[in-house]
């Protein structure tokens, strides 16, 4: 028995369930479903230590169809169940399913919370910027003007912009992926597990049912090159094909010819840089309006700092080593009681 | 801990109008266990209490205070820990596994799930708020399964009473003319006047309910044992109708909502109201 615990060999299959996948046909979180499947037997856990949990939405269906444990949560408060969790069970593998709706617009408050604690759990931000599960409404990521069942004369709501949110939330990982790229995804996907501390990840994710083609102009190859921009530690801003890159005009980025520049004068992407970082996840310009900058993916920024589990952990030691064990008796009798007769 | 609402409502005073919430207020018809303290010695026991019954019972529970009590003050011998009952929880071990499979909705004796604590292997499954195929734990939209996990919840909070102790007549005769039913902090108040109309000859009794939800299986025979049945609260009458509900009883509410405590002399010439007429 022990030998065959100790043995199980896990594949991307091993974590498919035997449920039915109830997402629409075609649906973006179908690719993102295949590529944590396929990441997970990389990362030397066993199925056992890994939760996933979600709150509510399309992607927070996320969970039935992971052979780990898994919890379907309460709408905008898997961050509230996984911190409770990660808090007390510090060994587990804790991921947290979440859409835009969920976690930008009822779990707001609970999203920006665990980023400043940093408990060492994964986030992934399933962002189509609409509310899928009720059938297509604009969410708290729509951009201004958009035309929703809700919104017939177009949304007059500002969008969040999640990268910008959770690094202001001081958040200690944010990166950016999108469904369509498996290959970047899957990296996205280990790099946000690696890092020790609260992990987000905002994968754009296609609702081709309700807000189809909303990331077209990133994801899709035509169009891709001249407003997409992949951003890796140490290497220049450079997209077009090669052809643009990057450059920094004091804090204000601007778009230049490779050809015209040498590679020196461009930006070089510093995962560790908090100001550059910013400035990265401002690059939010509406591609459909010319002079935009490109739009970013990859890693923007990455921190150590301590994670609130070992924190509290050592508090715990610290307290128990400075005032010996719990005693319950001690605690209620207090120092100054007496007894009535 | 309840205090005068809506809302923020009178902060530092006392209400017992939070009840029904804790009764009716899940969506869908999903009950949980509800008890209630009676005094601030009393709160201990019922904090435990609470604990036992959401750890036995895989259930929510809501323990009802209130501005009274918590304001109030009175001495308290504090037990020893080794005097306490144990709280046992049940957890789920690889045995728990029928044909290789674990049924994370299987139920025990007490209709309680078992705890399947991740980090057990070959316990992995899913909870969640979408309805459930009983004892698998599949996403479950079959109508009849639907019922029957709607009956099973219910079901399961009923089974509590099977463990928790009977109801016992506070003060006075198991049966007779008047009884009065309190729950919660207006527990002295009814105490003492109930104690002066007893000495000055009345037939009245005190039953003080401290499990609300569900009630202990004797309370219905012990309430048909009197004439009458007078329900102090301070609301509009929430625990009078629930006994009403549930019982069929003629019970009476005598209702203050102020933000203060009943007096002694208040209740006392309530019960006399009684005897009078
Ligand atoms: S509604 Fe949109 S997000 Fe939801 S499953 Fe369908 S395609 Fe996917």
């Amino acid at each position: 028995m022990e030998n065959e615990i100790i043995s199980e060999v896990l594949t991307a299959k091993s974590f498919e369930t035997d449920q039915d996948v109830r997402w629409c046909p075609g649906c973006g979180d179908y690719s993102i479903l295949k590529q944590v499947q396929t990441v997970l037997p990389t990362l030397g856990l066993r199925r056992e230590e890994i939760v996933f949990i979600s709150g509510i939405g399309c992607s927070s269906r996320f969970p039935y169809y992971m052979e780990t444990y898994g919890m379907h949560s309460i709408h905008g408060r898997a961050t509230a169940v996984a911190s409770g969790l990660k808090a007390t069970r510090p060994e587990l593998s804790v991921w947290i399913i979440t859409g835009d709706g969920d976690s930008m617009s009822i779990g707001g408050n609970h999203l920006i919370h665990l980023l400043r604690r940093n408990l060492d759990v994964n986030i992934l931000l399933f962002n189509n910027e609409i509310y899928g599960l009720t059938k297509g409404q604009y969410s708290p990521t729509s951009e201004q003007g958009k035309v929703t069942k809700s919104t017939p004369m177009g949304s007059i709501d500002h969008p969040f912009n999640p990268a910008a949110l959770c690094l202001g939330a001081d958040s200690t990982f944010v990166a950016r992926s999108m469904d369509r790229d498996p290959v970047h995804l899957r990296t996205i996907l280990k790099r946000a597990n690696d890092h020790k501390g609260t992990s987000l990840v905002e994968i754009y994710q296609n609702c081709n049912v309700f807000n189809d083609g909303a990331f077209e102009v990133f994801t899709e190859k035509a169009q891709k090159g001249d407003n997409t921009i992949f951003v890796e530690h140490g290497k220049p801003l450079i997209f077009a094909n090669g052809t643009k890159g990057i450059v920094l005009e004091g804090f204000t980025p601007k778009v230049v010819d490779v050809n015209e520049n040498s590679t020196e004068n461009l930006w070089i992407h510093d995962e560790t840089d908090r100001v550059k970082a910013s400035i990265l996840s401002r690059f939010f310009d509406d591609p459909k309006l010319g002079e935009a900058l490109p739009r970013p993916f990859g890693v923007f920024y990455i921190e150590e700092r301590p994670r609130y589990e070992d924190q509290m952990t050592k508090q715990i030691l610290d307290a128990t080593q400075a005032k010996g064990l719990g005693d319950l008796d001690k605690l209620i009798a207090g120092n100054n009681t007496w007894l009535v007769s | 801990m309840q205090r005068g609402g809506p809302s923020t409502g009178l902060p530092t005073k006392t209400e017992q109008a939070d009840l029904f919430q804790a009764m009716y207020g899940r969506n869908g018809e999903a009950p949980v266990a509800v008890i209630a303290a009676y005094s601030p010695t009393d709160c201990f026991d019922t904090t435990f209490e609470a604990c036992r019954l959401a750890v036995e019972h895989m259930t929510p529970v809501f323990m009802l205070s209130d501005g009274y009590i918590a304001n109030g003050t009175e001495p308290w011998k504090f037990p020893k820990a080794e005097s306490l009952p144990e709280i046992i929880p049940t957890f789920a071990t690889a045995e728990d596994k029928a044909d290789g499979k674990f049924l994370p909705y299987k139920r025990n004796e007490k209709l309680a799930r078992k705890w399947a604590v991740p980090g057990v292997k070959g316990l992995e499954h899913r909870v969640g708020g979408l309805e459930k195929e009983n004892e698998t734990g599949n996403i479950s939209y079959d109508p009849e399964n639907h019922e029957l996990m709607v009956r099973l919840r219910a079901e399961k909070i009923e089974k509590i009473a099977d463990y928790i102790p009977l109801q016992t007549v506070d003060n006075g005769n198991p049966t007779g003319k008047v009884a009065i039913v309190g729950w919660g902090g207006t527990y002295g108040s009814i105490k003492a006047a109930v104690k002066e109309c007893r000495e000055e000859g009345l037939d009245v009794s005190h039953i003080h309910i401290k499990y609300l939800n569900p009630f202990p299986k004797n309370l219905g025979e012990l309430l048909y044992g009197f004439d009458k049945i007078i329900v102090p609260e301070i609301n509009r009458g929430q625990l009078v109708s629930l006994l009403r509900d549930k019982y069929l009883v003629p019970a009476i509410g005598y209702n203050k909502v102020q933000g203060s405590p009943f007096s002694i002399g208040e209740l006392k010439t309530r019960i006399k109201q009684e005897f009078t007429s």
